[in-house]
């Protein structure tokens, strides 16, 4: 009985530190897209608040922004996906944009996503020639 | 002098010293007298210098001001369901200074300090861009800057200059801007 409590407390306290990003994954595998994206945008929120002003590194000698542009990536290539399994074109190619932006600009690899993105804007059949040369020109 | 004048002499001293400034003016609802036209307006994206965008507060801003029947955020400069696209650019910076008042008011059992006398300082500039588009060519570009500062105390209640204020008020100039230059001062 008391092995059992013990392992109910560890899940419940697992589930109650999981990050947004862990949380959102979880529900966009069930199917839980407004939740997820709601998780997502909670940790874009945080890293955007993060990134306003850049901290005093004292090891350094500078000032320096500090957040993780990995967390903020994957939430706003993940509020990509939310919209584009709910069938809203438009917002999700907007996020698809937003990402690439974002991750050409902090030297990200996103080679994985980019050959997704790029499946997604074929089979979406995008009359913006504009938009679709943008996310085609992806490494 | 009686005790109501003494308060309001040590409340008007408090503001004089503790106060803060921007460079351009703050602009409300009413002095922007909009009207709400039968028109879309999109947002393609604001970005800051880390390449965050701050479309949706733009987004909701423009919603608050009731200046289009629609806005929306678009990946799309040249949307067909948008009168105007704007897209845009800003950088924001803050400095903030303290003294060694505070030390030197403890020995004063910090009264000095709660008297409201200021003891930090911050100042800082917001930069924005905007670039408007209609129906896919750029039709005319604007930029502000805000220029601020703060003196602060142990009193001040209010936030410090943050992004958002910032580019909230640089949208609502570009709309006063856009009013003469698109919608003929109406």
């Amino acid at each position: 009985m008391k092995k059992c409590m013990m392992a109910m407390i560890c899940l419940g306290l697992a589930a109650g530190c999981a990050t947004n990003l862990e949380k959102a994954s979880r529900l966009m595998q069930e199917g839980k897209y407004p939740e997820a994206r709601q998780f997502y945008q909670r940790a874009l929120s945080g890293e955007q608040a993060k990134a306003e002003i850049p901290a005093w590194k004292s090891n350094l000698h500078r000032y320096q922004y500090c957040f993780s542009t990995n967390t903020a990536a994957v939430a706003i290539y993940g509020i990509g996906n939310t919209y584009r399994h709910e069938q809203k074109r438009d917002e999700a190619l907007s996020y698809y944009l937003y990402f690439v932006q974002f991750s050409k600009r902090h030297g990200r690899t996103f080679a994985k996503e980019s050959l997704d993105i790029k499946a997604y804007i074929k089979e979406s059949s995008t009359n913006d020639t504009k938009m679709v040369s943008q996310l085609l020109a992806i490494p | 002098m009686g005790r109501d004048t003494v308060v309001a002499i040590l409340a008007a001293g408090c503001l004089a010293a503790g106060g803060c400034m921007h460079t351009l003016p703050s602009l409300s609802k009413e002095q922007l007298n909009l009207k709400q036209r039968h028109i879309a307006i999109g947002v393609e994206g604001v970005y800051d210098v880390n390449e965050f965008n701050h479309a949706d507060s733009v987004c909701q801003e423009l919603l608050q001001l009731q200046c289009a029947d629609r806005v929306k955020t678009t990946y799309d400069l040249s949307d067909p369901e948008c009168e105007y696209v704007i897209r845009g650019n800003f950088a924001f910076y803050r400095v903030q200074t303290s003294n060694g008042f505070h030390r030197f008011s403890y020995y004063l059992l910090c009264l000095p300090l709660l008297s409201g006398i200021p003891n930090a300082h911050c100042d800082g500039m917001c930069m924005s861009s905007f670039e408007v588009y209609r129906r896919g060519s750029l039709v005319k570009t604007y930029e502000y800057r805000d220029v601020f500062w703060e003196e602060r105390s142990y009193l001040t209640v209010w936030p410090l200059p943050n992004a958002d204020p910032e580019l909230r008020l640089a949208v609502r100039l570009l709309l006063r801007d856009m009013k003469t230059d698109f919608f003929g001062g109406a």
